[in-house]
């Protein structure tokens, strides 16, 4: 087939999964049976076609479809750029594309059963299939405008989930601060696309990515980097700006799956399109680094303080998030999509499930030691010295990479927790088990690290230098993963145990960030939280009490 | 000396607010409880006054739902009338008219706590900031299994308030949010929980006469963590221990009081003393009007509920349809849970010959589990009484070698998993894996978890394992044990009421529920058995009825069991109404058990088919059926996988022929009872102060999670945040712990699925033997006198009677 025609179909194909999800949720979502069932009909009916039609985007891919699909495209005023509807087709939007309607078409699955017999089903889903479609035009976006009114859309039909249940002064109160996170993060965008149209002429992110090449850096490119650093930063909840994120459980789960597995990466993921851009301006890409490693520091720590099973699921996205953009001011930008796949699937799955840890609780537990610090060096010396060697074996080279060499450490360091927990099962039989899996998980780690290096490497091809500032922070980041194993597995119980307190009240309140923020946003904005608190509606529908929300809510 | 008697005065208030908790069990043992378990020895009406007035708590449904019901025509305004005349309420019919059409309460102040008055509309309510506070550092202190970075405790601490203290004097959140330093005041505090209580008190200086309110206001602010602590106390006290987990949580809670109050300025102290003061001087005989014009209202329905019930009333036996062989070809025994009503009137209809009894389902047998390689054993009886015998799980040793091993194996997974080094790891080496899991478990060919007791073995394998009643559960020498075992065995034949005419197959079916993705499992399984499957307790008692010793002893009490008489094990699960047989070391004729086996399929179709349409409208092949209620139990995305007892509002305890045929639509506890076989009324003491307890409880805990699920239910479903591992659920971020039953439970959006009814209780026995007990037992002397629960009597000649409060029967028309 004529490449180009097959770069249209694919293009296409693309654009209406997102087209059908907003067309869907048109109708009027009006209170009750009816109106509720079509709609999650209809919304099911679409989530399962997007997901095929994003497979079959995949195979056009395949087959050789390549470059932007430009749709149209609108002049911008003063400068040269246009502000195109364009979808970039590379190896990362098709990965992302058939990711995102993955899990839209499993949480729309979820909700028929879940959200069954809620009166506002019907806008719960019209607002699922709204937000899903807005987030997909993320996904593909090929331009830094068009991604940026997407998001801003998005942003704005989440908002309406997050107070879903808009008699809930704290779901009010959440959405309102993810509300301020997320303008403020908007401006940064409109302000970095402003800039780098104005110093790029274009806001293609294929266009952008060949300008950075050139010896010519605009002090407007410059700006925009660190424009799309704050934006990465404040769309990724990264500490202290994770307030909203972690308090987004007052909304029905499957909402905050699609946070959690979705709507939060959109930061990370305008960070790969740019990341040209970026490794231009290294110092903003070596910030993002920086906050990355100290937001997951902190908040993996936390995580493990928390009481309940939402929270821990949340502070855990944040961590992870800090992770991603660890790799990404590390430069593996492939492995930030390696790390965006896996957390994505994983934490919707978590988050769906999470009310069967009550069974897990309740099964039997064998009995378990604690292993003291000769065991946890052991074994961390252990899985340095096996990751270490697969990462040689793989030809990997970390000795001359600082950078490859804290990714060799941080697996080691992470599989040695296998190793730790095995160092203490009964027979030498389900020891050595133990360190079969381990290794068995480097392995597989391994290989997809290759994999999608393989894959995905072409789309992000420069890497960062090897500058002292690098080797100074990979340092750092071996450093802080040696300590986070330490200070879980026998560090905390070596501190005296009033440090011990101190530290797990600190972080068990997060440090106190949040009551921060909250506090300000009170002092702003006193009325939006003057809601009075009520029981969940248990007056019993009649046909007029049914007429009456829906004059009431019906705009919604 | 006057300081003493004062200090005394506080902690009889004290003792008396912590007692109008009740206690919540955790998400593992998740049993019916009465939240007004504290108030039974108060009128129901007055506790509803007296709940309004002190936290707007409600008792009743709005009269916009009486309105309804009575349009609807199930509520007669005669009825309404005479009830009203009950509480010395004259109203004409014109009068009940209008009442019924205007929807207004009394204007009411709840008493206001000093958090109240401190509110500040520029900064997050101090209620709202205290709850989490105070929730969340009981989470911490309470957590069982969610965490991986626990609580250090000081190696000197003294128990829950002490903690509290150390904690909240390294909590930094009260000066970030702008209250003020209060480090610098809980310096201050005695470490002692009654000191620092004293200490507290006498800062706030509450005004005599009102103290206990004013606790119990406190309590009732952080009621489902209180709740909570009141379960730490009723476990301690129910095996002969003491705990002050409560007290010490009002401690915490006083202190804070106190401690705001350094911070208040003196014209808001001013504000809430004057608050304080107009609450308890404000008038209340409206209010008083209004709840029992409510009670006149439920006491109509009631009656209209009960017509329909009692007009199905068999009058002789020869009238019923129930089978009249002098020897049943089955006789099945099932628990009292209102679900097994619908199961046995089909079982009844399919297999002609065939005896059901109701019993509850832990079949008399006070129990707890042991299961192999745990040191500790589980309750697996009632939650009211204290277990006297061990149970141990039984498995060949290889299998449990391997159980463990896998176990472990699990255990370690998780350990890579949520580890704050390894996490970042394991999402991107097996984060896709959960992209297939995902799609499987929407699919419904895998659950995210196995049910607790199956963790670890294959369907195969658990059929290996079977829980077993050694002679070392029993004290004594070898005689005694026999002894013991033979007295224990006659208890529960007698209980049954099965002395004689045994059949050659009696089952006994023990219930539970096949959920998925539901942290209130346990509250679908047997209540009886502590949350738990009835499976335990139904094969121990087969194995003690089938030994042959036992059998012997039993003989020479009196009670000949035919020797070939099979007693099995059964399971009914009450989800998909399917059941299932354990085998037992006799074994009945295959041909008998063939023709059981297919009754019970047929009478579980039947069943399906009723319960089906409350599920899913419009459903009548019971194949659909079927198969539409095994997805339910599996779909990970379920809400509402059954009804469960919603609905209930009746327990009869009658010989079966007296409802035999009766479509009760699975809203009654049915309990079997022949007074003719109970000389000494031993047998119905048991069940009246043990099996009506226990429906009272259930039926109130419905009841209270209908009419005020904010405060006795815990919230929506789909916003449910699992607390502390296994303590309970939070509803979204943070707040009070959630205690009772979710929307889902009650609700199907549109309509209310349970009908907030007191129980109406039923029972063929004599009156005078009725009332011995009554007076005997000061806790069914509250439930009927303060009309919790509505006692009829069925007497011989089949002729109603209503126990009046206060004592007296008077004749009702069946």
């Amino acid at each position: 087939m004529n490449t180009n025609l097959l770069t249209a179909v694919t293009g296409g194909l693309l654009l209406i999964t997102p087209l059908l999800y907003i067309l869907a949720a048109l109708p009027k979502a009006l209170p009750g049976v009816v109106s509720a069932q079509r709609y999650r009909a209809r919304i099911q009916f679409v989530s399962i076609a997007g997901f095929l039609l994003a497979l079959a985007a995949v195979v056009g891919y395949a087959l050789g479809a390549q470059g932007d699909f430009v749709l149209f495209a609108l002049p911008l005023p003063a400068t040269a750029a246009h502000l195109d509807l364009s979808v970039q087709l590379n190896a990362m939007t098709m990965l992302l594309a058939p990711l995102v309607s993955f899990v839209l078409m499993i949480l729309a699955r979820f909700s028929v059963e879940y959200l069954d017999g809620d009166r506002a089903q019907a806008r719960f889903f019209r607002l699922l299939a709204l937000t899903g479609g807005f987030f997909l035009l993320v996904t593909i976006a090929g331009n830094l405008g068009f991604f940026t009114l997407a998001i801003i859309a998005t942003g704005f039909s989440l908002h309406r989930l997050l107070d879903f249940y808009d008699d809930r002064r704290k779901a009010i109160m959440a959405a309102h601060k993810k509300s301020l996170f997320s303008r403020a993060a908007d401006l940064f965008l409109l302000l970095a696309s402003g800039l780098t149209a104005i110093g790029a002429g274009t806001l293609e992110f294929s266009k952008i990515a060949v300008l950075a090449q050139s010896p010519a850096f605009p002090w407007q490119l410059q700006l925009a980097a660190w424009f799309l650093v704050f934006a990465v930063i404040l769309k990724s909840a990264q500490f202290p700006f994770h307030g909203w994120l972690i308090q987004v459980m007052e909304a029905p789960t499957p909402v905050s799956a699609l946070m959690h597995a979705g709507v939060v990466y959109s930061g990370a993921i305008v960070a790969m399109r740019m990341s040209p851009l970026l490794l231009r301006e290294e110092s903003a890409l070596l910030f993002l680094g920086v906050i990355g490693l100290l937001t997951l520091a902190i908040a993996s720590l936390v995580m493990i303080t928390q009481t309940a099973i939402k929270s821990s699921l949340a502070w855990s996205t944040v961590a992870q998030l800090g992770f991603m953009l660890l790799e990404l001011g590390l430069g593996l930008f492939y492995l930030a999509l390696l790390h965006l796949l896996g957390h994505s699937l994983y934490k919707a799955h978590a988050f769906l499930s999470s009310s069967s840890g009550v069974d897990q609780l309740r099964q039997l537990k064998p009995q378990a030691e604690k292993g003291g610090f000769a065991t946890w060096l052991l074994g961390t010396l252990l899985g340095l010295a096996a990751s270490m060697g697969l990462a040689l074996a793989f030809a990997l080279q970390p000795l001359g990479h600082p950078v490859t060499l804290a990714i060799v450490v941080i697996i080691g360091i992470a599989m040695s927790q296998i190793f730790i927990k095995g160092a203490l099962f009964p027979s030498w039989g389900s020891r050595a088990g133990a360190a079969v899996l381990a290794v068995l998980m480097m392995l597989v780690y391994y290989v997809l690290h290759i994999l999608f290096h393989g894959f995905f490497g072409p789309d992000f091809a420069v890497t960062v230098s090897n500058s002292v500032h690098y080797q100074v922070f990979a340092a750092w980041v071996m450093l802080t993963f040696l300590f986070l194993s330490w200070i879980q597995g026998p560090g905390r119980m070596q501190l005296p145990v009033a440090w011990q307190q101190s530290l797990y009240v600190a972080l068990y309140n997060g440090l106190y960030v949040d009551l921060w923020i909250e506090r300000i946003a009170y002092r702003l904005w006193p009325e939006k939280f003057a809601v009075e608190k009520q029981g969940p509606r248990m007056e019993f529908a009649t046909l007029e009490s049914d007429e009456i929300t829906n004059t009431a809510g019906g705009g919604r | 000396m006057k300081e003493e008697i004062m200090q005394k005065q506080w902690e009889e208030a004290v003792q008396q607010a912590c007692a109008r908790i009740a206690p919540v069990w955790p998400l593992d043992s998740f049993v019916a409880v009465n939240p007004y378990w504290g108030f039974v020895e108060q009128d129901f009406a007055e506790t509803a006054v007296y709940l309004h007035r002190l936290s707007g708590e409600k008792l009743f449904l709005d009269r916009s739902w009486f309105r309804q019901q009575w349009e609807a025509g199930k509520m007669r305004i005669e009825d309404v009338q005479a009830a009203a005349a009950d509480f010395a309420q004259t109203l004409s019919s014109s009068e009940v008219h209008r009442y019924l059409r205007r929807e207004e309460t009394p204007p009411t102040q709840p008493l206001a706590l000093l958090s109240n008055v401190l509110h500040r509309p520029d900064a997050p309510a101090l209620e709202d900031f205290l709850l989490d506070q105070i929730g969340q550092f009981l989470a911490a202190y309470y957590d069982r299994g969610q965490a991986a970075w626990t609580r250090p405790g000081a190696a000197d601490e003294q128990g829950l308030f002490d903690a509290w203290r150390q904690y909240a004097l390294r909590n930094r959140s009260a000066s970030v949010i702008g209250i003020g330093d209060i480090r610098r005041i809980l310096l201050q505090v005695p470490r002692e929980s009654a000191a620092a209580r004293q200490w507290a008190l006498e800062i706030l200086q509450i005004p005599d006469g009102l103290l206990s309110d004013y606790l119990l206001a406190l309590l009732k602010s952080i009621g489902g963590w209180a709740s909570w602590c009141r379960y730490q106390v009723w476990q301690a006290e129910l095996q002969g221990k003491s705990r002050s987990d409560l007290p010490e949580l009002l401690s915490i809670r006083l202190v804070w009081e106190a401690m705001l109050h350094a911070f208040a300025s003196p014209e808001k102290r001013k504000q809430w003393r004057n608050g304080l003061c107009r609450w308890q001087h404000g008038e209340i005989q409206p209010l008083q009007r209004e709840m029992d014009l409510r009670e006149a209202c439920l006491r109509a329905l009631e009656k209209n509920f009960r017509q329909g019930i009692a007009r199905q009333f068999h009058r002789r036996r020869e009238d019923s349809p129930v089978s009249s062989a002098t020897r049943p070809r089955l006789q099945a025994a099932f628990c009292i849970d209102v679900r097994s009503e619908v199961f046995r009137r089909h079982l009844e209809s399919v297999m002609e010959d065939a005896q059901t009894i109701g019993f509850a389902g832990f079949f008399g047998v006070p129990l707890q589990y042991q299961r192999a390689g745990e040191c500790h054993a589980r309750g697996h009886l009632p939650v009211l009484l204290p277990a006297q015998m061990t149970a141990q799980e039984s498995l060949p040793g290889n299998l449990q070698k391997k159980r463990l091993g896998r176990l472990r194996r699990r255990a370690e997974w998780k350990q890579f998993k949520t580890a704050a080094a390894s996490c970042f790891s394991f999402v991107e080496s097996s984060g896709v894996a959960y992209g297939f899991r995902m799609l499987s478990e929407s699919l419904g060919w895998q659950q995210p978890s196995q049910a607790p007791d199956q963790a670890g073995l294959s369907a195969d394998e658990m059929r290996q394992v079977h829980p077993v009643l050694a002679d070392a559960a029993f004290t004594g020498n070898a005689e005694a044990k026999a002894e013991a075992k033979t007295e224990l065995a006659e208890k529960i034949l007698r209980g049954l009421g099965l002395t004689q005419s045994f059949a050659e197959l009696v089952l006994l079916f023990g219930h539970g529920s096949t959920t998925t993705n539901n942290a209130h499992r346990a509250g679908l399984d047997c209540g009886a058995c502590a949350g738990q499957t009835g499976e335990v307790s139904a094969r121990v008692t087969v194995d003690l009825l089938n030994d042959a010793a036992v059998r012997s002893g039993l003989r020479q009490r009196g009670i000949a069991i035919p020797s070939d008489t099979v007693f099995l094990a059964g399971m009914h699960d009450t989800t998909l109404d399917q059941t299932q047989l354990y085998p037992s070391s006799l074994a009945p004729a295959p041909e008998l058990l063939q023709e059981v086996r297919e009754a019970l399929q047929r009478a579980g179709d039947l069943t399906r088919l009723e319960r089906i349409t409350k599920l899913v409208p419009g459903v009548s092949d019971s194949q659909q059926a079927e198969r539409l209620l095994t997805w339910r139990g599996k779909d990970w995305s379920q809400v509402r996988p059954e009804w469960a007892l919603a609905g209930n509002a009746a327990f009869i305890a009658a010989p079966r022929w007296r409802t035999a045929g009766a479509n009760l639509a699975g809203r009654a506890f049915l309990h079997d009872y022949d007074a003719k076989k109970d000389a000494d009324f031993a047998v119905l003491t048991l069940i009246m102060t043990a099996p009506l307890v226990v429906a009272s409880w259930i039926n109130l805990q419905y009841y209270g999670s209908t009419v005020d699920n904010l405060r006795q239910g815990s919230g929506n479903k789909v916003l449910h945040n699992v607390v502390g591992g296994l303590v309970g659920v939070l509803e979204g971020n943070g707040g009070d712990l959630r205690v009772g039953l979710a929307v889902q439970s009650l609700l199907d959006g549109y309509e209310l699925r349970h009908e907030p009814l007191r129980l109406s209780v039923f029972i063929e026995a004599p009156q005078a033997a009725m009332d011995q007990i009554i007076a005997a037992h000061a806790v069914l002397t509250n439930l009927v006198d303060k009309r919790w629960i509505i006692l009829f009597q069925i007497n011989e000649d089949s002729t109603l009677h209503e126990r009046l409060p206060g004592g007296g029967w008077q004749t009702r028309a069946m």
